[in-house]
């Protein structure tokens, strides 16, 4: 994998390295990312990164709203995956309370985060694909998003920013037949899987593409503190699920797809899997729905002990951690967010060194970062 | 007034220290440079001077095997001694533990980078001096990060209004002074024209 | 009166005339048309309708397009060489409408009255080698147009098209060689006829420079999986920075090439305007304007093969990275079509005397 390009060509032809300005307003920066590019002709020799453009002081407003008040905020963050979101600032201010949570509640969370993966799955998938030139996936994975989203409206009320977990529980339990459409949903839904592998996971020009591109290794990828699908390509087991469990992760029966090279390739086969044992999941939360209460006692005004908590959800981008310190009165004192994207963009500076524009491209979509989570 | 009492107070944690093995061993090491924190959530936590604390942390990654640095958190609290605190959240990827490592000091303290042992800590620091004011010694790149490079001021710094310094101009002359036209249509629009609206 | 202008129709001169303003008013609608069969077909593809809203089934949105095009302001950035701004369209769009004059589009339409031949403008001798000098000449639209835009977006999409498009005019020429071999002529309806009188279409005993024809062809109008030039999550392309009708040139101008390789393609590997399973000349001799027309719309029907295979390929593949087109246009196809080249040679010497 040795890119670099030989130094007596740069003696014979006096060459010289050329700054590309990429992004803001870039197609294939999924937001409002920059990246300052310097040039040897197209092969990337250093990146500077540039950020902040959504930043919108999320963690300072969280301080001047209650603790309930606070919660709708949090869905801004990544604005893909609000439900994930919501669960990692509820599961922060149940933990600083101490409070149980019913069983029931908690499935029902777990069916909807997983739901909520799998949208922001589909997302990356479809975007990831039509960066690297792929466009049709891109609708084949929006068309199912969509039937993935009419579910969570269906649950929740809402369709993106779905405020979607009080503190406690949650709010409904799931409408009349509305099971019966996931459950028709999931299986429709794995034979879609195997269109989108049929697509990519095979295609010569996708290979090429993808293997041996932005190799990161075990060691880097754990110093660099990466997570979620861009850590786990790297083989390195950690999922917050699995490793720091949390909610009724514990009851059910899954597995942690893991990737050998820590290549662009095996980050999207691991998306691609974890895709699967979400669906998973889901089906076995259906099928062993407990009875019960779906709201934990919890009085109405929110003041927790004084104290700090640290919690962390696992997110469709990796660990999404809340730290919270409370002065015991009704607002939150302190809400830092641990942003998964943040930290993932972190390491483009290693992943890119030595790589093309065009392999720039297939990398920022590759770690999958959403601008509003790393910009807070 | 409450609130000026509870603020003479300053903040301290309830709950009680937990003590794991990995805090057991630090404490075995550094003695009583190490403190056992309280933590209502019954998370293990440890509180340092920001002397030990890169020493500390080097021994708690090299010796305990907490090889992933999930955050660093900063808080500001103007009512205690010591202003500032920074909270280093650890992980262990093989024995799945996790550790909080605390270290509180004033505005103009230099604390030691620890972007040399973990190197994801080099944005994570860069948060917190951008948005907390906290200075990092030997850091390679110590810019602001998320707000412009020519930004005043540190917002999640407490006396930081939520609207920023111009919060108050703005919010007093967003839509001019309010004030009453006369009944007088000539006078009126007079003042309309000239623009005057006092 | 009447009969004035009937011989005046009847000089060469005004007749060809008359036959490029027919020529060029068909090749402008199917130009225009392509882009939304192509828009369509990609709806299609997609799962999704594509634009249907301009008229009965989109049927005006071409026209809809070309009227914003032109109505929208031209801009000039300051930092451009402004002369080679400007003419850089031309350079790309018209020599590829040129190339349409050199086809035959189907046998002559013999009247009673006189041989004309109705349905060919300039059956010239080396028309081969015409439209391949003519396709070179789009490069430099491509390259100038990068290069005088000041940008540094442009400046890599003029590179990379230029490197493209000059690496795989290589094996383009040498497969349509092999078929000049065969048919031991440069003139298209003489290629056309070969195929006739052996009742065998060149693609059977050509496979090989088929399939090289088919990836140059892709490759030589940058569309999918080779349109790194205006790969437009990479780069957005050498036309960065122009707006109105100087865009609309470049884009026409890519589906001109479009349609005349797609015209193209079936002349000299499926037997242009035969019709299949039909003994063409003898029936000719018999009807000549039924088997004329006939002929049309079979070579109208393979073009249209091509042109579908176009899209297809671009609704499926995704797109290849620079240097891996570069690899595959001198690692892969060169050799491949050089040994190819010879190796027809050496049957045609020997085999076929």
């Amino acid at each position: 994998m040795n890119n670099e390009r030989p130094s007596y060509l740069r003696e014979i032809f006096e060459t010289k390295e050329i700054e590309l300005n990429m992004g803001p307003q870039h197609p294939a920066t999924h937001g409002v990312y920059r990246a300052i590019l310097t040039l040897d002709g197209e092969r990337i020799v250093g990146l500077n990164s540039v950020i902040g453009y959504l930043h919108r002081g999320i963690e300072k407003w969280a301080e001047y709203r209650t603790y309930k008040q606070a919660t709708p905020i949090f869905d801004r963050l990544d604005y893909l995956s609000a439900v994930i979101n919501c669960h990692g600032y509820v599961g922060a201010v149940e933990k600083l309370l101490g409070v149980e949570i019913p069983k029931k509640a908690e499935y029902i969370r777990v069916i909807c985060d997983e739901l909520q993966r799998l949208a922001s799955h589909l997302i990356w998938l479809g975007t990831h694909a039509l960066d690297i030139g792929a466009m049709s996936v891109l609708f084949y994975a929006i068309r199912e998003r969509e039937a993935v989203v009419d579910l969570l409206e269906a649950q929740l009320g809402q369709r993106l920013l779905n405020n979607a977990y009080p503190i406690g529980g949650v709010r409904f339990d799931f409408p009349k037949g509305w099971v019966e459409v996931c459950r028709k949903f999931l299986k429709v839904f794995k034979g879609k899987i195997d269109d989108y592998e049929e697509l990519l996971t095979g295609n010569r020009i996708w290979r090429q593409r993808t293997i041996g591109v932005g190799y990161i290794s075990r060691e880097d990828a754990i110093a660099w503190g990466l997570s979620g699908p861009t850590l786990r390509a790297s083989n390195v087991f950690f999922d917050v699920r699995k490793s720091i469990p949390y909610s009724a992760y514990p009851d059910f029966d899954f597995e942690i797809p893991l990737g050998q090279n820590g290549d662009v390739y095996d980050r999207y086969l691991c998306r691609i899997k974890e895709m699967r044992q979400s669906v998973r999941i889901i089906e076995q939360a259906l099928d062993g729905m407990p009875e019960g209460e779906l709201k934990a006692k919890v009085s109405p005004i929110i003041r927790p002990p004084v104290g700090e908590a640290y919690f962390t959800v696992e997110g469709s981008k990796g660990q999404l951690g809340f730290y919270i310190i409370s002065d015991g009165k009704e607002k939150p004192y302190r809400v830092h967010i641990k942003s998964p994207s943040f930290i993932n963009l972190q390491g483009l500076d290693v992943m890119s060194r030595h790589q093309l524009i065009a392999d720039m491209v297939a990398l920022i979509g590759s770690i999958d970062i959403v601008l509003g989570e790393v910009d807070r | 007034m409450a609130d000026e009492q509870n603020a003479k107070k300053g903040w301290e944690a309830t709950g009680e220290p937990i003590i794991t093995d990995a805090v057991q061993k630090a404490i075995e090491k550094f003695g009583s440079k190490v403190i056992p924190y309280p933590n209502p959530a019954k998370e293990a936590t440890i509180k340092v001077e920001k002397e030990d604390l890169y020493e500390v942390l080097n021994f708690l990654k090299k010796e305990t095997g907490f090889d992933y640095l999930s955050d660093i958190a900063s808080a500001h609290f103007p009512q205690n001694e010591k202003h500032l605190s920074l909270a280093y959240h650890l992980f262990s990827i093989e024995k799945k533990d996790s550790l909080r490592v605390k270290v509180e000091f004033n505005e103009e303290d230099l604390i030691p980078t620890v972007s040399s042992i973990w190197p994801a800590a080099n944005w994570m620091e860069r948060e917190a001096y951008d948005l907390m004011g906290v200075k990092f010694e030997n850091h390679p790149n110590l810019k602001r990060i998320l707000l412009p490079d020519d930004w005043e001021g540190h917002p999640l710094r407490k006396e930081y209004p939520l609207g920023g310094p111009q919060e108050e101009e703005i919010r007093s002359n967003r839509y001019g002074v309010p004030s009453l036209l006369p009944d007088d249509l000539e006078s009126a629009k007079k003042i309309i024209e000239e623009g005057k609206n006092e | 009166m009447m009969s004035y202008v009937y011989d005046l129709m009847k000089t060469p001169f005004v007749l060809a005339l008359i036959k490029i303003v027919i020529l060029l008013v068909v090749a402008f609608t199917v130009i225009a048309y392509i882009t939304l069969v192509e828009r369509r077909l990609l709806g299609f593809f997609q799962s999704r309708l594509g634009p249907n809203r301009v008229g009965p089934l989109g049927l005006i949105q071409p026209i809809a397009d070309g009227v914003k095009l032109f109505i929208k302001e031209d801009t000039v950035p300051i930092h451009s060489n402004s002369l080679l701004f400007r003419i850089a369209p031309i350079f790309t769009f018209f020599p590829s409408l040129v190339g349409f004059g050199v086809l035959t589009f189907a046998l002559p339409w013999i009247t009673p009255a006189s041989k004309m031949h109705l349905f060919a403008l300039a059956d010239v001798d080396l028309g081969v080698l015409l439209v391949l000098s003519l396709s070179s000449l789009g490069i430099f639209g491509l390259m100038l147009g990068g290069y005088a835009s000041g940008s540094k977006y442009p400046y890599f999409g003029g590179l990379r098209a230029c490197s493209q498009m000059l690496s795989y005019e290589v094996p383009l020429t040498l497969s349509i060689i092999t078929v000049v071999m065969m048919a031991n002529s440069f003139r298209l309806s003489d290629i056309v006829t070969a195929q006739q009188t052996h009742r065998l279409y060149f693609f059977i005993p050509l496979i090989i420079s088929f399939v090289i024809y088919l990836i140059c062809m892709i490759a030589e109008t940058n569309r999918t999986p080779f349109d790194l030039p205006e790969g437009e999550s990479e780069i957005i392309g050498f036309h960065t920075e122009y707006s109105g009708m100087r865009f609309g040139f470049y884009y026409v101008g890519e589906y001109t090439n479009v349609v005349f390789l797609s015209m193209l393609a079936p002349a000299l590997f499926l037997g242009g305007y035969d019709i299949p399973f039909v003994n063409d000349i003898a029936l000719w001799q018999v009807y000549p304007q039924l088997i004329s027309i006939l002929g049309f719309c079979s070579y109208a029907i393979k073009s249209v093969l091509f042109a579908y295979f176009y899209i297809w390929v671009r609704a499926t593949f995704p797109r290849y990275r620079y240097d891996q087109l570069l690899k595959i246009g001198w690692l892969v196809l060169l050799p491949i079509s050089l040994v190819n080249l010879f190796i027809v040679a050496g049957i045609k010497l020997f085999l076929l005397k």
